[in-house]
C-alpha cells in the first residue's frame, strides 16, 4: 500500500506544487470550467505517457524517450520561472493576461513536467505486480485504493497550496523558484546519467562523480522538497501574522472582527498545508525506512583460526536445525560470512557448511524464517537438505572436514571466500619484510602469495618479498600473514 | 450548533432516515455477499500464485495434442504413449535441480479383481492399478542415494495403516471408496488380473492372478480413491510395459509469480534477452517447467494450479457479471436516497432559508446534508455487512459446501461504497439549495 502512495508522492506531488504556485501567481480562478479542463489535460498527459512507455520495449528507446522528456521538462521549468518572475515583478501594473494565455502558458510549462512524472511512475511500477490474478482480491483492492488515495491527496495538495499561495503572495516566488531549481537539478542529473549511458557525452571522472553524488541525494528528493515547502510556509505565515499585529489600535469593533476572521482563515490554510506536508513526509518515510527494507540477517559470530590455521566448531552446538552464521576476516580485510545448518533432524545429523553467498545473486546472504531458508536477493526458498550442493541459488559450498564431533574448516578454504564478499573492513597488518604496521586500506603495495594477501610499506619491500617469499615467512607452523588488529 | 441541527433532523424525521438506511443496507448486503464470493476465491488464487511451493505434472508430449471433434476434446493417443523410467533422474539435472523436492512417477493399468463382482452386473470388478514410487531411490549424478516418491510429493494423502515398502512389490494401498465397495481391510489379500482387450477370454483365464497385500487405506479426494496403488515395478510387470511410466509429479520450491513470469507464461519469445536471463535464473514455476521440457524433449510439463483451474476459472468468467450487479445495486440505492432527500429538502426549505438569512454560506448548508448522508451510509453499510456476512455464509455452504468467510478487506470497502452511494444520492437534490432565496422561502413563496 505505502509503495504506491510513495511512488505517487515521488513522481507527481512536486509538480502539483509547481502548478499551484503558477496558477496562484497568474491569479487563475478555480471555476468549474478551469477545473475540468485542467483535470482532463492531466489525465490525457498521463495516458499518453503510459502509451509511450508501453511502446518503448527496447531499453535504448526508453532512455532516449526519458532524455527527451527531461529536456522538455527543463525547458518547462525555465518558462515557469520566467512567468513567475514576470508576475511577481510586474504584479503592480495590474495588466491581467487573458485566460487563454494563462491556459496555454500553464500547459506548455507544466505539461512536460507531468509527462516526466508519469514516465517515472510507470518506470517504477512496471516491475511491481498489482495483483497476482485477474480475479478481484484483497491485494488488488488495497493497491487500487492506495492509488485512488494518492490521486486525491495530490489534488488536495494542489488545492491547499493554491489557496495558501493566493493569501500569501510573497510566498510564491521564492518558494517556487527554489522548488524549480531543486527539481531541475535532479532532472539534469538524470539527463547526465542517460547521456553518459548512451555515449552522447564523454565519460570523465568529474562528471561521473558529480552525477553519482546527485543520484545519491535523489533518494531524499521528496524530503528536501517537503522541508522547503514547510520552511517557506512557516516563514510566510509568521510574517503575515506579524504584519497584521502591526495594525494600530483604535479601529472599530467591526473591523477587529473582520481582521480576526481573516486571521483565523489564514491560520486554517496554513494548517492544511502543514498537514499535507506531514502526510506526504510520513507516507514516504514509512515506505523508505520501514516497508521497503530487506529482511535483516542474523548476527554473524566472528571466528579466528587457531594456531594450526583451523576454525573448529563443535557439531553439538549447531545441530539444532537453526542457521548458525559466522564471519571471518580474510587476509585482505574482506569479511567472509559462512553458515552451518543441520540438513536433516537431530537424529540424523548432517551438517552443511557453506558461504553466506550465492553464485547468481551475490553476497546478500540467506536467512531462516520458521524452518525455511531463503535467499534475500531473489527470495528463492532453498530446499534445506540440498544445502551444501552446488547449483541453482544454493549457497556456495565451503570445504571442510568432520573430526570427532567437530567441524574443522581450514583458513585456506575461508580465504577463498574473499572473492564472493564485497564488504571490506580496515585491519592492521604487518609488513612481512620490515615488520612495520600497516593498514590494508592505505598500504601502497600488496601481493598475493599462496592464497594469502600480503601488504608492504614500500616498493623495495614488495620487490624483496616477490623475489623470495619463503624467506620472510615463518619457518614452522602455518604460513599466513599476521593480522594485528581489526577495526570496524 | 452543527451537531444539534443534525441530531434534531434525525429525531424529527426518524422514519424517512430509517428508510434511507434500509435502502443502503440492502444494497450493501447484496454487495457484501457477491464481493465475499469473488474476493474469497481471488485471495485463494493469489495465495496459490504467491506460494513458495508448486506442483508440476509431466506427461508424454503426445498426450497434450488434443483433437477438437465437435467441441469435445478428444485425444486418440492419450495414455498410449509413455515416458521412460530412466528419464526421471534428468529432472534432477536441470539448473534448478536443488529446488526440486520430489519426483514421483505414475503408471495406470486397468485390472480385474478376482473374486469380486460389480453391483450392476456379474462382470468381474474393473479398476485401475496405479503404480508409483512411495519412497524409492532415484540415483542421480550428484547424489546416488536420492530418495523420492509419493510420501514426499503427495503429503496430503491420508493413510490408514502403513505406507507400502518399495522393495516389497506385493504391498499396496487401497483407495477409501474402493475399500468400502469391496469390503477390503488392512492385511487382506487381493488377486488382480490384467485387463487387456486384445486377449481372448481363454487367455485371460490362463493368465494367473497376481496376489497383493493391502498395507493401508488411502484417501486423497481424487481418482486414487477408487484405485489400488502399488509399486511401479508391479504395474510394469502387470502391463508388460517394462521401464515405462505414464506421468510424473514433480514438487518444487518456487518463488511467487510476477509480471515477468506472467509475460513468459504467455509467450517466451516476447522476452528480451536480458529478461529471458532473469526469468531463466529465477525459480519461477514457469522457468522450472521450461527447463524440465528442455531436459526431456519428448515430455510436456505443466504447473498444476488447483484453485486457479477449478473454482477460479468459474469466478473469472462470472466476475464481470457480479461487478455489474454490484454497480446496479448501488445506483438503485442512490436513486432511492435521492428521491427521499428531495422531499426532505422541500420540507426543510424554511430552515435552509433561515440559515442562509443568518449568514450561512451554501457550503455550510451543503455540509449539513452531506453529514447526514455520511451517517446514513455508514450505518446502512454496517447493517448491510452484518446481513451480507450471514448471507454469504449460507450461500457458501449451499454452493461450495464450505461457508464463505468474510475477508477483512470487504469491511472497509463496503462501508466506503455505502457512504459514497449515500453521498451521490444527496449531491443532486442539494443543488437546489443554492437556488433557494431566503426572502422567498421565508415569505412562503
Amino acid at each position: 500500500m505505502s509503495f504506491y502512495l510513495s511512488v505517487i508522492a515521488q513522481s507527481f506531488m512536486p509538480v502539483f506544487l509547481v502548478v499551484a504556485c503558477l496558477a496562484a501567481s497568474l491569479q487563475l480562478r478555480l471555476t468549474k470550467k478551469t477545473t475540468v479542463i485542467g483535470l482532463s489535460a492531466i489525465a490525457v498527459i498521463i495516458v499518453a505517457a503510459g502509451i509511450l512507455y508501453r511502446t518503448c520495449t527496447i531499453a535504448s528507446d526508453l532512455i532516449e524517450l526519458k532524455m527527451l522528456v527531461q529536456v522538455l521538462a527543463l525547458g518547462g521549468a525555465i518558462l515557469c520561472f520566467l512567468v513567475l518572475f514576470w508576475s511577481w515583478r510586474f504584479s503592480a501594473t495590474k495588466r491581467q493576461p487573458s485566460s487563454y494565455t494563462i491556459a496555454i502558458t500553464i500547459l506548455v510549462a507544466i505539461g512536460p513536467m507531468f509527462l516526466q512524472g508519469a514516465l517515472m511512475y510507470f518506470d517504477v511500477t512496471s516491475v511491481h505486480t498489482m495483483s497476482a490474478t485477474a480475479v478481484l482480491n484483497s491485494e488488488l483492492i488495497i493497491n487500487g485504493s492506495s492509488i485512488i488515495l494518492g490521486v486525491i491527496a495530490c489534488l488536495l495538495t494542489f488545492f491547499f497550496c493554491f489557496v495558501f499561495c493566493k493569501k500569501q503572495p510573497n510566498f510564491i516566488f521564492p518558494f517556487a523558484s527554489i522548488l524549480l531549481v531543486i527539481m531541475s537539478l535532479f532532472w539534469l542529473a538524470q539527463l547526465g546519467l542517460s547521456a553518459l549511458q548512451t555515449g552522447s557525452i564523454e565519460i570523465t571522472a568529474e562528471r561521473v562523480s558529480f552525477i553519482a553524488k546527485l543520484s545519491d541525494l535523489e533518494a531524499y528528493r521528496l524530503y528536501i522538497l517537503i522541508a522547503v515547502l514547510l520552511v517557506f510556509a512557516v516563514c510566510s505565515y509568521r510574517y503575515s501574522v506579524w504584519q497584521q499585529k502591526r495594525i494600530p489600535a483604535g479601529v472599530t469593533r467591526a473591523q477587529k472582527r473582520k481582521d480576526r476572521a481573516v486571521y483565523l482563515q489564514s491560520r486554517r490554510q496554513f494548517n492544511q498545508l502543514l498537514l499535507t506536508g506531514v502526510f506526504w513526509g510520513a507516507t514516504a518515510s514509512y515506505y523508505d525506512f520501514y516497508a521497503s527494507l530487506p529482511p535483516q540477517r542474523s548476527e554473524a559470530l566472528p571466528v579466528t583460526p587457531d594456531a594450526n590455521g583451523n576454525v573448529i566448531l563443535p557439531i553439538e552446538k549447531v545441530k539444532d536445525g537453526r542457521l548458525h552464521r559466522f564471519s571471518y576476516i580474510s587476509s585482505d580485510g574482506h569479511r567472509v560470512r559462512f553458515f552451518l545448518i543441520n540438513r536433516f533432524d537431530e537424529q540424523n545429523v548432517k551438517i552443511a557448511v557453506v558461504f553466506d553467498a550465492c553464485m547468481i545473486c551475490g553476497d546478500e546472504g540467506y536467512i531462516q524464517e520458521g524452518n525455511e531458508v531463503y535467499c534475500i536477493a531473489c527470495g528463492v526458498r532453498v530446499f534445506v537438505p540440498s544445502i551444501g550442493k552446488e547449483g541453482g541459488c544454493n549457497p556456495i559450498p565451503l570445504k571442510h572436514r568432520e573430526e570427532n564431533g567437530q567441524i574443522v574448516i581450514n583458513r585456506r578454504a575461508l580465504e577463498k571466500g574473499a572473492t564472493y564478499f564485497s564488504e571490506q573492513i580496515e585491519i592492521t597488518v604487518e609488513d612481512p619484510v620490515s615488520k612495520a604496521e600497516l593498514s590494508n586500506m592505505s598500504a601502497p603495495y600488496s601481493y598475493e602469495h599462496d592464497g594469502f594477501s600480503y601488504f608492504f610499506a614500500s616498493e623495495h619491500n614488495y620487490d624483496l618479498f616477490r623475489e623470495n617469499p619463503e624467506r620472510y615467512l615463518p619457518v614452522s607452523g602455518a604460513k599466513h600473514p599476521k593480522q594485528l588488529s581489526t577495526r570496524g | 450548533m452543527f451537531l444539534t441541527i443534525i441530531s434534531e433532523s434525525f429525531k424529527q424525521n426518524m422514519r424517512r432516515k430509517l428508510l434511507a438506511i434500509i435502502t443502503v443496507g440492502l444494497a450493501a448486503a447484496l454487495v457484501t455477499t457477491l464481493l465475499s464470493l469473488v474476493v474469497g476465491v481471488g485471495d485463494k488464487m493469489a495465495g496459490e500464485m504467491k506460494s513458495y511451493g508448486s506442483n508440476i505434472r509431466v506427461v508424454p508430449r503426445s498426450d497434450t495434442i488434443n483433437l477438437n471433434v465437435g467441441g469435445v476434446e478428444y485425444n486418440p493417443l492419450e495414455g498410449r504413449d509413455y515416458l521412460e523410467e530412466d528419464q526421471l533422474s534428468t529432472i534432477k539435472e536441470i539448473f534448478w535441480s536443488n529446488n526440486i523436492v520430489g519426483i514421483t512417477p505414475f503408471l495406470k493399468v486397468p485390472v480385474f479383481l478376482e473374486g469380486a463382482t460389480s453391483h450392476q452386473s456379474n462382470a468381474p470388478y474393473k479398476l485401475n492399478f496405479i503404480g508409483t514410487y512411495f519412497d524409492h531411490v532415484i540415483p542421480i549424478e550428484a547424489d546416488a542415494s536420492y530418495r523420492s516418491g509419493a510420501k514426499i510429493t503427495h503429503k496430503y494423502w491420508r493413510i490408514k495403516g502403513a505406507w507400502p515398502l518399495d522393495d516389497k512389490t506385493d504391498q499396496v494401498l487401497i483407495g477409501e471408496a474402493l475399500a468400502r465397495a469391496i469390503k477390503a481391510n488392512i492385511g487382506d489379500k487381493l488377486a488382480l488380473i490384467i485387463d487387456n482387450p486384445s486377449l481372448s477370454s481363454a487367455e485371460k483365464q490362463k493368465n494367473a492372478a497376481t496376489l497383493v497385500t493391502v498395507s493401508g487405506i488411502v484417501s486423497t479426494g481424487e481418482a486414487e480413491d477408487d484405485a489400488i496403488i502399488g509399486s511401479l515395478a508391479m504395474a510394469q510387470q502387470l502391463s508388460g510395459l517394462q521401464g515405462k511410466v505414464q506421468s510424473i509429479s514433480v514438487s518444487a520450491l518456487t518463488i511467487p509469480e510476477n509480471e515477468l513470469s506472467m509475460k513468459a507464461l504467455k509467450d517466451e519469445d516476447s522476452l528480451s534477452p536480458k529478461e529471458y536471463d532473469t526469468w531463466y535464473c529465477s525459480a519461477f514455476v514457469s522457468a522450472i517447467v521450461h527447463q524440465i521440457e528442455e531436459a526431456m524433449p519428448n515430455a510436456s510439463a505443466k504447473a498444476v494450479w488447483q484453485v486457479t483451474s477449478g473454482e477460479g476459472a468459474v469466478i473469472q468468467k462470472l466476475q464481470t457479471l457480479l461487478l455489474v450487479i454490484t454497480c446496479a445495486a448501488f445506483i438503485s440505492a442512490s436513486l432511492g436516497i435521492s428521491s427521499l432527500m428531495n422531499t426532505t429538502i422541500m420540507e426543510r426549505a424554511k430552515e435552509i432559508g433561515l440559515l442562509k438569512a443568518l449568514g450561512a454560506s451554501n457550503w455550510k448548508v451543503y455540509s449539513i446534508f452531506w453529514s447526514e448522508a455520511l451517517i446514513i451510509g455508514a450505518v446502512g453499510g454496517l447493517l448491510g455487512l452484518l446481513l451480507g456476512a450471514g448471507m454469504a455464509y449460507e450461500v457458501g455452504r449451499m454452493a461450495f459446501s464450505s461457508p464463505l468467510i468474510l475477508e477483512p478487506i470487504i469491511l472497509p470497502l463496503v462501508v466506503v461504497l455505502s457512504i459514497l452511494t449515500a453521498l451521490i444520492g444527496v449531491i443532486l437534490p442539494t443543488r437546489a439549495i443554492a437556488s433557494l432565496q431566503p426572502v422567498e422561502v421565508l415569505y412562503g413563496r
